[in-house]
């Protein structure tokens, strides 16, 4: 983890987990404009890694546009390495507003994202 | 119970600081809750603060040090209205809140959230002092079941 002391260390934890075939990043707290950065980062360079990325979401207790920024960014050009799970509410609610066409998936769980990734739940 | 009751209003004066957008969403948040809005809605509230207090720093004053924002909520028992007003420069004249999602890479997205979310949502440019960039924006308070209703 990260130890650099600006204001986002407190807003939001990032714990990352291997599940073959994936990287699980699990976010907990508040996605905000100090918090996203360090979010979109780890993405990066989970995405660097060479597997594709599960964002656990279900800890998420505040999201905003900038969080969808944070995911745009690293989905534009690793679209299907990017899904989504776990997403509360108020995730979905913003998602659904500012962002209707998104190509990254959102599915219910972790185990249905590495489902959907080995090729056995592309379902809607 | 009387009916002239419950009218309150708050100020947070915000300066240049990263803390300052988490700072003004979560004392918007609060306010909300205490005017009788459920945690959805607070939330939603939270998000279109969020999002205007953030437009003011990077547009009014480009993410430069000396930004002011002045965010006031006012509750007058029915509807919050949160007014947030920058001191620098003027966005874009006749900018308005885009009714349909603007296309990707258009700008606008920001200013269609904080309309999805609220009510009503005005700017006025300039804003107060004739300066900078006022956002008004009101939300009704969804009136408590066991409440009769008000005229």
């Amino acid at each position: 983890m990260g130890t650099s002391g600006n204001a986002s260390e407190s807003l939001i934890r990032i714990t990352i987990e291997d599940r073959l075939p994936a990287s699980v990043a699990r976010v907990s707290g508040e996605v905000d404009v100090t918090s996203a950065p360090r979010l979109q980062a780890e993405l990066f360079r989970l995405i660097a890694e060479g597997r594709p990325v599960i964002l656990d979401l279900a800890d998420v207790s505040y999201f905003d546009l900038a969080g969808v920024r944070a995911i745009e960014a690293v989905a534009a050009g690793n679209g299907a390495s990017v899904v989504l799970a776990s997403a509360p509410r108020a995730v979905i609610r913003i998602l659904e507003i500012v962002w209707p066409e998104s190509p990254v998936r959102v599915l219910h769980s972790v185990n249905e994202a590495i489902a959907h990734l080995t090729g056995g739940g592309d379902r809607p | 119970m009387k009916r002239a009751r419950r009218r309150w209003k708050t100020t947070c004066r915000l300066y240049t600081h990263p803390a300052s957008v988490p700072i003004a969403r979560v004392f918007a948040a609060a306010a909300a809750r205490l005017a009788g809005f459920d945690s959805d809605a607070a939330r939603d509230i939270q998000v279109a603060v969020a999002e205007a207090v953030g437009n003011a720093y990077l547009h009014a004053y480009g993410g430069g040090p000396e930004g002011q924002v002045e965010l006031d909520i006012d509750f007058d028992g029915a509807f919050l209205t949160i007014e947030i007003h920058d001191s620098g420069r003027p966005v874009a004249p006749g900018l308005s809140v885009p009714r349909e999602l603007p296309p990707p890479g258009r700008g606008g997205r920001g200013l269609y959230l904080i309309g999805r979310l609220m009510d009503t949502v005005e700017i006025h440019q300039p804003g107060r002092r004739g300066r900078g960039t006022l956002v008004v924006m009101k939300k009704r308070v969804p009136p408590a079941p066991h409440e009769p209703a008000r005229s």
